[in-house]
């Protein structure tokens, strides 16, 4: 397009027409939360035309959940407090939608404070996202911490991925309930499928040894990897009389010899 | 600290403590505090020397809160009872009590514990280490 054909697309106040193309809610308020401004976005919005939500308060148009509330940020940048984006709802035709708003002062000329104006974004997607985030999160963590018992008073757990703090003490607790109910005398904890062990992960193994061992059981640590082993004794981690075996068979062997069992090959 | 000097007899009955040969049973209260659990390390202690108790099964299933404090006395019962000859196998804390325990990093590796009395008796006469 020629520069005199958007010239004349666009005539009169440059500014404002884009305000009023932005595709985001635009508002502006003054002092006494009397609207003054509100672009077409904001318009379609609020599904309200500009004459009547002109010169009505602003928390009679949205009635979100801030609104008349020590929450409103729009009041606090009236009063002087710094920009800030947060989240909020508002309640649209019976539906609330969630929104995210950012309010600064609107000063005039002189740099005088005469209002406040705040743009929004709908975040209706992104919640949803995370919501379905979050559920994800809590299917795998209630499906990775699978106790099984493998022989008669000998527990597993095999632990794959990552061990952060919530997993290691949903770990301690699944094991330590499971090891009452069964009153198991074992617990092979195989980190075969462990990514990485730093000094955090390591510490999470030994209190669950730890508290194992007050329970009158015997905790063995499998899977462990030349990795592995060469970064715990980089990083000058003891595991102190926890067992610690390269693989499972070893552990379980460990398992029989400790409750004095046997193996035996039929003839 | 001076506790009052334990009325053995009456004691014993009163915490439920059995004798079998060298070996002494006690159950602790399930609200125990520093004080019962106090009580229960005199009457220990008294038990130990005057019988020369050799073993000390203490059943601590039924604790279902202990404070760090109370666990610093019974801890000490064991390290006490050890000096004088008595070793001591704690039967299985309950699995809240456990996790607390670590996460208040109380010192857990010198004692010894048991996931059953049945297992406790069976390490008391084997004299085997727990492992």
């Amino acid at each position: 397009m020629a520069k005199n054909e958007i010239q004349a697309a666009i005539s009169g106040d440059l500014s404002l027409k884009i305000l009023n193309q932005l595709p985001t809610p635009v508002m502006a308020v003054d002092k006494e939360l009397n609207i003054i401004f509100m672009n077409k976005a904001g318009c379609i919005f609020t599904d309200k035309k500009w004459n009547e939500i002109k010169g009505r308060k602003c928390y009679d148009v949205f009635g979100s959940e801030h609104c008349n509330t020590e929450n409103c940020r729009m009041k606090r940048v009236i009063k002087g407090a710094q920009p800030k984006t947060i989240r909020n709802s508002v309640l649209m035709n019976g539906k609330s939608i969630p929104i995210e708003y950012t309010a600064d002062a609107l000063r005039d000329n002189s740099g005088e404070v005469i209002g406040g104006l705040e743009y929004i974004i709908d975040i209706t997607e992104t919640v949803k996202q995370e919501q379905k985030l979050k559920e994800q999160s809590r299917t795998i963590l209630e499906i990775s911490t699978p106790v099984i018992k493998l022989w008669d008073r000998i527990l597993i757990l095999p632990i794959v991925g990552v061990v952060d703090s919530y997993r290691a003490q949903q770990m301690m607790d699944t094991m330590l309930n499971k090891l009452k109910q069964t009153s198991s005398k074992i617990i092979i904890l195989d980190i075969q499928g462990v990514a990485a062990v730093d000094t955090a992960v390591a510490n999470h193994l030994i209190k669950i040894a730890k508290a194992t061992r007050l329970m009158g059981c015997t905790c063995i640590i499998s899977g462990i990897s030349p990795a592995v082993a060469q970064s715990l004794v980089q990083l000058g981690i003891e595991l102190g009389n926890i067992l610690t075996n390269s693989d499972l068979q070893e552990a379980l062997a460990d398992a029989f010899r400790i409750l004095n069992y046997k193996v035996l090959k039929q003839d | 600290m001076r506790l009052p000097e334990s009325n053995n007899q009456e004691n014993l009955n009163a915490l439920g403590i059995y004798e079998m040969g060298n070996c002494l049973i006690i159950p602790a209260p399930q609200d125990i505090n520093p004080n019962s659990a106090l009580i229960i390390q005199q009457t220990i202690l008294s038990e130990v020397e005057r019988k020369s108790i050799k073993k000390i099964l203490y059943d601590v299933s039924v604790i279902s809160v202990l404070d760090s404090k109370t666990y610093g006395i019974l801890w000490g019962t064991a390290q006490m009872a050890a000096m004088m000859g008595a070793r001591t196998v704690f039967i299985s804390f309950q699995p809240g009590v456990a996790s607390a325990l670590v996460d208040l990093d109380s010192d857990i590796d010198s004692i010894q514990t048991a996931s059953t009395l049945e297992e406790g008796l069976e390490i008391i006469k084997m004299g085997s280490v727990n492992e």
